[in-house]
């Protein structure tokens, strides 16, 4: 076998994994699923097959027709995981970038901001049907449907969006509705944690061991750069800067507070390991 | 030809994999190549996966791995109880079907030679 039909095997299996755990699929079945095209795929090229013979002509077609059968049924828990996790992450976010521009404990909050969670959380829910195509990869792809090419485009639609909503209301609807002050930025970061670490128990797709080690290690490298964005964002108080200082030291914060609520969450038993524990 | 001939295999996929099943425990190559062996070749050879996980969610059959020496495991699937009946049932309905077709085609055949003794059709 050469290897580059190697490396295109690898792509194809490497695409379809990210295709199935973006589905939802159980990950004992990804794995089982994966081990199966491996294996047809080298078998196939070895026999002197063409790879479009056993995946057929459209890679993601192909990756949810085997996808379709090995679904999980949403309970109604697990929906409401899926739709509160992410919203009080971005609700969490967006919280923390206010409060790191205006550089306060307590901020008020007018109809612009409402807008903007009317806008992001609907754009949100699109996001996954997004990412589940964005991970075909196929080197036929021909350049200007490139993955990176599209999120940047589309993320640099919706900033836009935001803006020129933003900008609107402020100029039509200035009233103030309310202030946030910090405790409830703590309630929120609260229920954000116990929630998003609720989802990631419940997450069928979750590997079922983990790599203590590497972990810590990605939590230490994140906390580092929460820490230096935040350097950064004290050291330019220039109002020019602190937009941008703000949203990357709360991106930093959220990553690495995802990672640390990851790495706190326990792993559930799954099928296997309970039979191999006996 | 060939591909008016896969897609009829598709329409019957499910029973053929029964079938092979029905005779030993086979892994998923192994199924493409026994199919193209008896003359079914299919357009995409990964189509048979969709139906395998169908027909295991069904508990028609079952997979289960097995070390191989070649390299890593090798999933392999097996007729289950249910699986055996289904497919006698099924395997009743395809005679039916098939013979209900061959009559079909039997007819039309025969309408053709007439249509070619008919006196008006010189």
């Amino acid at each position: 076998m050469t290897s580059t039909s190697a490396a295109t095997i690898r792509e194809i299996v490497d695409a379809c994994e990210t295709y199935w755990v973006l589905s939802g699929i159980p990950r004992t079945q990804i794995n089982d699923m994966l081990l199966e095209l491996d294996h047809h795929l080298h078998a196939a090229v070895r026999d002197g097959k063409p790879i479009n013979q056993v995946i057929g002509d459209d890679l993601q077609a192909f990756a949810a027709a085997w996808a379709e059968p090995n679904r999980v049924a949403d309970g109604c828990r697990r929906a409401l995981l899926a739709w509160g996790s992410p919203g009080l992450g971005l609700l969490l976010y967006l919280v923390l970038v206010r409060h790191l521009r205006e550089r306060a404990f307590a901020f008020e909050v007018g109809w612009a901001d409402i807008a903007t969670l009317a806008i992001l959380l609907p754009l949100g829910s699109a996001a996954l049907p997004m990412l589940r195509s964005s991970a075909m990869l196929a080197p036929r792809r021909s350049w200007w449907r490139h993955p990176w090419l599209l999120l940047t485009t589309q993320w640099l639609l919706v900033v836009a969006l935001l803006v020129a909503v933003g900008l609107a209301l402020r100029i039509f609807a200035p009233a103030v509705i309310f202030v946030w002050s910090w405790p409830l930025t703590l309630l929120l970061l609260i229920a954000a944690s116990i929630t998003t670490s609720s989802f990631i128990r419940d997450d069928v797709t979750r590997p079922e061991v983990a790599d203590r080690r590497f972990d810590a290690r990605l939590l230490l490298a994140l906390g580092g750069a929460s820490l230096a964005t935040l350097g950064l964002w004290a050291a330019l108080p220039d109002p020019r800067w602190v937009l941008a200082t703000a949203f990357l030291a709360a991106s930093c914060l959220i990553t690495f507070w995802l990672q640390l609520v990851d790495w706190a969450t326990p792993h559930k038993p799954t099928r296997n390991r309970l039979l191999a524990e006996g | 030809m060939e591909k008016h001939r896969s897609q009829l295999l598709k329409g019957v996929l499910d029973m053929c994999l029964l079938a092979l099943l029905g005779k030993e425990p086979c892994y998923g190559y192994e199924m493409v190549q026994k199919l193209a062996a008896s003359g079914l070749n299919l357009v995409s050879e990964g189509s048979i996966y969709p139906v395998l996980s169908r027909l295991q969610q069904q508990g028609l059959i079952e997979g289960y791995l097995v070390p191989s020496a070649e390299g890593p495991s090798r999933k392999y699937y097996r007729l289950l109880p249910a699986g055996e009946q289904q497919l006698a049932l099924w395997a009743g309905e395809w005679a039916d079907f098939a013979q209900a077709v061959s009559l079909l085609l039997k007819g039309s055949s025969d309408d053709i030679d007439l249509r070619g003794h008919d006196p008006r059709n010189r």
